[in-house]
């Protein structure tokens, strides 16, 4: 399963990346929204995991970026975010999220969303 | 001090009366002095006869111009006629008299001298044509007579001599008719204009007196000539100062610009053993007939009321701004506390991240290294990373709620089943602390509407409470629903444990914000101590409550009551009006959770479908092929076989049609589809939601997606 991961921080992006591969799963990264966007094109993910807060261009931005392009419009996006508010939930969901997911991960939990979207 | 107003025409009367004496002494020499002259056997006599009927007549005159009488009145004028003809009849004895003694010049003159005695009473006016007449009367009568008497007698008079003193005694007359006359209109006019000027002064005093000013009228020495009343009584000529306060340095510049021809405006504050008082005052030329400047005229008026009340304005409207401003600042810094805390909470995640995401990595190594030292190091990392986290959660919560931000969303959820995720979540730590949980539910505990996040958090946290601070015991989870009036209900939760208990008085604080039972209580057992604060925090919120009862030593009973909307008695405010398309379309519902089951049932019977259940995949595969039923809502997780095998079995199923509505706790919309469902809602579905998408694939009513807006503002409304 191919996983791009959208995340500014690059402790957080390093971290994920490795958990992840280390699961098996091929990761692509991205620093910012707009990266994320191309990079959704050139690599064709299965699941975007979605940082919100980013430079550049943010994870709202981007998942409404790529709902809008029918090439990428179904690739499932997991929101993924230190924003813990209800609210946050909310807009992410409004902007075409398929899940959301709060940081600290859950890496467990995290493992079994993709699990799902992988089914 | 009263004002006078000197005026032309009042000088004018009082020089006439000043002559008045004088015209009354000639005409009393005159006559006297004709009598002597033309006086036959007695002049003297005569004369002073004369005199005396003259004074009486000029008295009576007179006195009837200083008492004001009317000549129109008829009494009056009746005694004046009389009066007239009295003297006429004198002055007619006179000649007659004077003529039988044989002085025939006395008596042409004296003749003379009766008719311009008559003719003074005439004048103008009705009254004085009647005493006219009655002066005329005896005259005229001797004049017809006369004749008579001439012829009777046979004599020839002395014609020039009568002439001479008839000319000469004619224009004394003349003179003292005229002089009277004039005198009495003067007189006359002067009563008029000292009356008119009498008002004028009233009037001019009442005005100045009780003026709302102080006004004062100033020679240039600055004495007061005149001044109202509004300051007091001033003596005559005493200076302005004694008696108005207003009269300060820069009044008395003023004054001096004043007698300069300048005008001045100002306004003057005083202290006195009162308060402050403040006036407003104006001083200007105070210029004679002839332009020339003869004071000063000065007003002012005390306007320490209106500053007052001006200053008590102006003191209102700066503390309306000041507190204009405060509210700004407060909603300014409440958005801003907001904005903070949601970037704090999002800054303090994102290491945190990093850090528990890191240990847990290197823990995996550390396991698969079998390196048991670093794994325990790294757990300890790990549980304070977590310990950090929950505290996050917490500071973040109380915080919401201190700034009005934490929202209730209400929504329809299986109460039982929440009761029982939320023990299954606390099971792991309770069964670390060697604690048995015991659930107690009553029956009948079905779906209701409540915020479910909310709720779940309170339930964690008392169960998470229980759980930390009881060893080796039990605990009892006990939950029933007590039904109201009119579809409100409550919902009341019950934790009991066999722990540590607590003392009365920390029974009393451990509802507080950061206040654990004891100080100690953080550091054996950990925690904020802010868990219980937000458990009765955000059920206050949600219109409960929580407390709790509790002995030391043999444990603690937590309680709480939250009100909920009933499922089975909800009201339905619009639907229940609008005829449904749906009438007679027929729906399955295949779900093995009975509460869940009868309201999807209830809600699709309700828009008008004819209803038919099951309770598991076998059954409801069986009703559809019998039933053809127009839409089917699935559930997934069935006791025989998986909602996704009975929905592959239906699309296999040549005779059965029917759109399928996938619902279910898990949400995998795109299996769902792929599978050839038309729909996918995630338990558990607002129930709108759930008419919306049944009438859209059953090919009923299209316009319902006005209708369901409808309803939701409906329920909106009815909370």
């Amino acid at each position: 399963m191919r996983i791009l991961i959208a995340e500014d921080h690059p402790d957080n992006r390093e971290m994920l990346t490795r958990r992840l591969e280390r699961r098996g799963y091929e990761v692509h990264v991205a620093e910012n929204g707009a990266e994320a966007v191309e990079k959704a094109k050139s690599c064709a993910p299965d699941l975007i995991l979605m940082d919100i807060s980013m430079p550049v261009m943010s994870g709202i931005e981007a998942t409404r970026a790529l709902r809008q392009t029918p090439s990428v419009g179904n690739i499932k996006i997991v929101a993924l975010t230190a924003h813990a508010m209800e609210s946050a939930r909310r807009e992410c969901l409004e902007a075409g999220c398929d899940d959301f997911a709060t940081k600290p991960v859950d890496f467990a939990g995290l493992v079994a969303l993709i699990e799902k979207y992988a089914a | 001090m009263p004002l006078t107003f000197p005026s032309g025409l009042s000088a004018a009367a009082e020089a006439r009366r000043r002559e008045l004496p004088a015209s009354v002494a000639v005409t009393i020499l005159t006559g006297g002095l004709t009598a002597a002259i033309m006086g036959g056997s007695s002049p003297v006599m005569w004369a002073g006869t004369m005199s005396l009927l003259l004074i009486v007549d000029a008295e009576i005159y007179r006195r009837l111009d200083l008492s004001d009488a009317r000549l129109e009145d008829d009494r009056i004028a009746a005694l004046l006629a009389g009066w007239a003809f009295l003297m006429s009849m004198f002055y007619a004895t006179l000649p007659t008299a004077l003529w039988l003694n044989g002085s025939a010049a006395g008596a042409a003159a004296a003749t003379v001298l009766w008719v311009t005695g008559a003719v003074r009473y005439f004048g103008a006016g009705a009254g004085r044509m009647r005493i006219a007449l009655a002066g005329a009367a005896p005259p005229a009568m001797a004049l017809l007579l006369a004749p008579f008497a001439l012829a009777f007698l046979s004599y020839r008079p002395d014609w020039d001599v009568a002439l001479i003193a008839a000319v000469g005694g004619g224009a004394l007359m003349v003179y003292v008719a005229q002089a009277r006359l004039s005198a009495a209109q003067a007189e006359r006019t002067i009563r008029e204009s000292a009356r008119s000027e009498n008002l004028q002064q009233t009037l001019a005093q009442l005005l100045f007196d009780q003026a709302a000013v102080a006004a004062f009228l100033l020679d240039r020495d600055g004495r007061v000539v005149a001044m109202s009343r509004y300051e007091g009584e001033g003596a005559p000529n005493c200076k302005i100062e004694a008696v108005c306060p207003w009269v300060g340095p820069r009044w008395r510049s003023a004054f001096a610009r004043a007698l300069k021809g300048q005008h001045a405006v100002s306004t003057e504050e005083f202290s006195t053993a009162e308060g402050e008082r403040w006036f407003e005052w104006a001083v200007q030329p105070w210029r004679g007939a002839d332009g020339e400047i003869c004071g000063v005229i000065t007003h002012g008026r005390d306007i320490t009321a209106l500053v007052q009340a001006r200053r008590r304005a102006d003191d209102y409207a700066r503390e309306l701004d000041q507190a204009r401003t405060a509210r700004d600042a407060a909603l300014a810094a409440t958005v801003a506390k907001s904005n903070f805390l949601s970037s704090m909470s999002h800054e303090l995640r994102t290491p945190l991240n990093a850090i528990i995401g890191y240990s847990e990595m290197l823990q995996e190594e550390a396991q698969a290294d079998g390196r048991a030292n670093d794994q325990a190091d790294l757990e300890r990392v790990l549980s304070s990373a977590r310990q950090l986290l929950h505290l996050i959660n917490d500071i973040l919560d109380i915080s919401k709620i201190e700034a009005g931000r934490m929202e209730i969303s209400s929504s329809d959820f299986d109460l039982k089943q929440v009761i029982e995720q939320a023990a299954g979540t606390i099971r792991p730590a309770m069964e670390k602390n060697g604690n048995k949980l015991h659930l107690d539910l009553a029956p009948g505990l079905g779906v209701v509407c409540t915020d479910e996040f909310k709720l779940t958090q309170c339930l964690l946290n008392f169960l998470s409470n229980a759980a930390k601070f009881t060893k080796d015991g039990e605990v009892w989870l006990s939950a029933r629903v007590e039904e109201g009036a009119s579809g409100d209900g409550w919902i009341e939760v019950r934790v009991r444990d066999t722990g540590i208990g607590m003392t009365e008085a920390q029974l009393d604080r451990i509802f507080d914000s950061y206040e654990q039972a004891e100080a100690t209580t953080a550091a054996r057992f950990g925690g904020t101590g802010l868990g219980l604060a937000i458990t009765r925090r955000l059920l206050r919120l949600m219109g409960g409550d929580a407390w709790a009862d509790s002995k030391p030593g043999v444990g603690s009973t937590f309680f709480m009551r939250i009100p909920a909307r009933l499922a089975s008695s909800r009201v339905e405010p619009v639907l229940v009006q609008e005829p449904s398309d749906a009438a007679g379309r027929v729906a399955l519902v295949i779900d093995d959770d009975n509460n869940a089951r009868q309201v999807a049932s209830r809600s699709l019977a309700r828009l008008g479908f004819i209803v038919h259940e099951a309770a598991s995949g076998a059954a409801g595969l069986d009703l559809a092929r019998a039933e053809k039923p127009h839409i089917i809502l699935l559930d997934i997780r069935l006791p025989d076989i998986s909602g996704w095998d009975v929905l592959a079995a239906l699309r296999r199923e040549d005779g059965v049609n029917a759109p399928v509505i996938v619902h279910s706790v898990e949400s995998d919309r795109q299996r769902a589809i792929a599978l050839g469902a038309c729909e996918m809602l995630v338990k558990p579905v607002n129930r709108d939601i759930l008419a919306a998408a049944a009438l859209r694939f059953a090919g009923a009513n299209q316009s319902f997606t006005l209708s369901a807006h409808k309803l939701t503002q409906a329920l909106a409304k009815a909370g």
